[in-house]
């Protein structure tokens, strides 16, 4: 009977939909060339409205710990476009 | 009504793609359609003897394949129903015996005779899983609510997407709706989540599939029992019926009822 088990601990259930949520990361990433190569285009083109980048020493990686998968970006920034100021 | 052919895979094996393959091919032809079950799982072939026809088999799939019989010769009428018939696999020769191409081909020929071409896939993503598949109008993934199964059916849903496939649906099997609620095990909402394809079936763990199993009886011909109730809804919804998933709702928790009666307060 679980008639206090449902407040902070958690079950087999939550735990097996969490693992596989983090191994599907990995899996559809690792499986789909590319990936990683278009994802650093559309955030380096997205950026690229705000900020004048270096291309080259962006670095992109994706990293899966315990309970979460993470993106990991370091952009070196050039400098900062002006935006019309608002008040 | 244009032939289908529907192949049955799952990426993992033990998971149910034979069983779930010879109970729909019989739940279609107790609908009244022309049935053939075709079993790609060469050199394990198991469908002949889920459906109890394990010794009438003369020619195979193979012998099809190489040309050493019509294709008409290799099919095996079913014992009970007139309309359902199997198309056997090698047991002796290796998965590489049959081509992609030769699939086709004995599909093609197999859309003129029947108008539902069932094709059960062996476990795996080489060259058996590439052959079952090219003929596939339409494709079912069999998974059961476990890390491995569910991890394993994304990947070859990935492989369908990338092969063009259109028309993919998902089949869970061996549904424990006690373990479930009791938060042990992943429900059809975690899975689907997950997998986000739509559902065909949702078939509950049933120990008269094990007896009849034993028995050769596929289990959709038990009106008793509750996968092969599953199965039957299965086949009517492929059919175009809008069945609605009962709710797997198992014994319920006493923490669950109380905490109802609580939230009613």
């Amino acid at each position: 009977m679980r008639l206090f088990g449902k407040a902070g601990l958690r079950n087999p259930r939550d735990i097996a939909k969490e693992r596989l949520k983090l191994m599907l990361i990995q899996d559809r990433i690792q499986v789909s060339p590319g990936f990683m190569e278009e994802l650093r285009e559309a955030l380096l083109s997205s950026l690229g409205k705000y900020l004048d980048v270096d291309r080259e020493g962006t670095e992109l990686s994706l990293e899966v710990g315990e309970n979460r998968g993470k993106l990991v970006a370091s952009v070196p920034i050039k400098s900062v476009k002006r935006r019309a100021e608002h008040d | 009504m244009e032939p289908r052919v529907i192949t049955i895979t799952s990426g993992k094996g033990g998971v149910g793609k034979t069983t779930i393959t010879a109970n729909l091919a019989t739940a279609l032809a107790l609908a009244g359609h022309q049935v053939v079950a075709v079993d790609a799982d060469i050199g394990l072939r198991n469908l002949d003897v889920m459906m109890g026809l394990e010794n009438r088999i003369v020619y195979d799939l193979v012998d099809v394949a190489e040309g050493r019989c019509r294709l008409r010769q290799a099919l095996i009428r079913d014992k009970r129903l007139s309309n359902l018939f199997l198309l056997p696999a090698a047991q002796t020769k290796d998965k590489t015996a049959v081509q992609p191409a030769d699939m086709v081909k004995i599909c093609e020929e197999l859309r003129s005779e029947f108008s539902f071409v069932l094709v059960d896939s062996p476990a795996g993503i080489e060259h058996g899983f590439r052959t079952a598949l090219a003929p596939a109008d339409e494709v079912i993934v069999v998974t059961t609510p476990e890390v491995a199964a569910v991890r394993d059916a994304d990947r070859v849903i990935g492989l369908l997407e990338a092969a063009g496939k259109e028309s993919v649906e998902l089949a869970i099997n061996r549904v424990k709706p006690e373990m479930v609620e009791r938060g042990d095990m992943l429900s059809v909402e975690d899975v689907l989540e997950i997998l986000a394809i739509p559902l065909i079936g949702v078939i509950p763990e049933d120990p008269e599939v094990i007896v009849a199993t034993n028995k050769g009886v596929p289990v959709v011909l038990n009106n008793l029992s509750p996968s092969g109730q599953a199965i039957k809804d299965m086949a009517r919804r492929l059919l175009g019926e809008e069945v609605p998933f009962p709710t797997l709702k198992g014994k319920e928790s006493i923490f669950n009822l109380l905490s109802r009666w609580l939230r009613r307060k």
